[in-house]
């Protein structure tokens, strides 16, 4: 299949995108999901206003005590960009588990972002660091934290005329870890369940846990309760265990082509025991 | 509305109107007859549309041949005129990398780019890249056999044959 016809508009600057979105005139960030949904007929906009003339979107810097991302900065180039592999290594080790390199290199951040599939791993990562999303519109900026942003499956807060402009993600304190994982039936593939972790300490005690899970109900869903299990009790097996029972108790339950309500509580009891244990360890070999 | 689309294709200077719409796929197919170029999904999963553009490997299916204005596109047509696609035709040829060959142009221009990124490339890299072709006939053995030879760290096997 092929797109239906549309308008297409290459704005040169942020303010004149601005006066070109709206209702189904639609910004074209690296078109990784959305030309597929085009060429399925799935998605048919009037117009599609290209935000990749823009350079000022593509930037990645420290400000000290956050790294801005650009959303037009590709996966491929975030991924091995020196500040997020040292200030927010989570990010990077997310961006390698999206589709594959040669998706990678077109596809952005910010689209990612913006599509927010449930199955997709960045929107769970940026809920875990506590990031907050950037968003341009005629009427202003304002910021939004990620968990409030995804509001379920492909919907998040953007309004019609607003443009998630970049993303701010707090740097890791030396005091944190952070880790990732998921199952998937191959590699690149739609993730059947995931989940990511940061954890906290003071010395060998636990300062804050907090643990999202993905893939699963419609948008990132942080485990409730966590922080009362492993908070102020020293790291090992024994607690992510009984962590691990906590996240198989809100685990959404339910049956679909890929797993049943069962298999589906126990792939998330095991990889939420797994990510901590992972978390776990990065603080014992001292590398991010 | 028709757009009007300057780059360069396999160092050929195109300038063209096209409608918005048109995928790079078809661009390089059906208006400039590199149908080295294959289509096999047209949603991005099976990377037998896989050129190069601007250096790095992409779907040529998930890009608007608009998006590729002022870029620099290479398509199988353009690898196999230049001086690294002996070596990797080669090693595809000897490790029998290939069989029916519908995915092996986006392959190569994968394995093409990575070779000239610079990086300096473990195994552990070949199989990222192969990951995102899909075979149905010769297996990933021997393609990435093939591809490891074509980035010079695996010498093959003389015994085997």
């Amino acid at each position: 299949m092929r797109p239906a016809t549309f308008e297409y508009l290459a704005p040169k600057t942020l303010e004149e995108a601005l006066e070109l979105v709206g209702d189904d005139s639609r910004p074209l960030a690296g078109g990784q999901s959305l030309i597929a949904l085009m060429n399925l007929r799935f998605a048919t906009p009037e117009a599609l206003v290209d935000l990749q003339g823009i350079p000022d979107l593509t930037r990645i810097s420290d400000d000290g005590e956050f790294i801005r991302i650009g959303a037009m900065a590709s996966q491929a180039d975030t991924e091995t960009n020196s500040i997020v592999l040292n200030s927010v290594p989570l990010v990077a080790e997310c961006i390698r588990e999206i589709g594959h390199w040669q998706i990678r290199t077109r596809g952005t951040v910010g689209g990612n972002l913006a599509h927010s599939d449930p199955a997709s791993e960045l929107p769970a990562v940026m809920v875990t660091l506590g990031a907050h999303y950037h968003l341009a519109s005629k009427r202003g900026e304002r910021k939004i934290p990620a968990v409030e942003f995804h509001q379920g499956a492909y919907d998040t807060a953007l309004d019609p005329d607003e443009i998630l402009t970049h993303i701010a993600v707090p740097k890791q304190k030396p005091t944190e870890r952070s880790a990732l994982n998921e199952s998937v039936r191959a590699a690149g593939a739609y993730a059947i369940a995931g989940t990511t972790s940061i954890l906290e300490r003071n010395n060998e005690t636990c300062l804050r846990a907090k643990l999202v899970l993905f893939a699963t109900g419609s948008k990132p869903y942080e485990v409730q309760g966590l922080n009362s299990v492993l908070v102020g009790k020293e790291l090992n097996s024994g607690s992510f265990s009984e962590a691990s029972e906590l996240v198989a108790s809100q685990a959404p339950h339910f049956d679909d082509f890929h797993a049943t309500a069962e298999q589906r509580k126990q792939i998330f009891r095991a990889l939420s025991e797994r990510v901590l244990q992972e978390t776990w360890q990065k603080f014992q070999v001292g590398s991010s | 509305m028709k757009v009007n689309l300057r780059t360069q294709i396999n160092d050929r200077e195109i300038d063209l109107e096209i409608e918005p719409r048109l995928l790079l796929s078809d661009l390089l197919r059906e208006h400039l007859n590199f149908t080295g170029t294959h289509v096999g999904c047209s949603y991005g999963v099976c990377g037998a549309c896989t050129v190069i553009i601007d250096g790095k490997p992409a779907r040529s299916c998930l890009t608007l041949a608009i998006q590729a204005n002022n870029c620099s596109v290479r398509t199988i047509e353009g690898v196999a005129a230049s001086s690294t696609f002996d070596r990797v035709s080669s090693a595809f040829h000897q490790e029998h990398g290939l069989q029916c060959g519908f995915c092996t142009p986006g392959i190569i221009c994968s394995i093409v780019a990575l070779t000239e990124s610079g990086k300096n490339i473990a195994e552990e890299d070949i199989d990222k890249v192969v990951d995102g072709h899909l075979c149905r006939c010769t297996g990933y053995v021997n393609i990435r056999k093939a591809a490891k030879k074509a980035v010079g760290i695996y010498q093959g096997d003389e015994n085997a044959r």
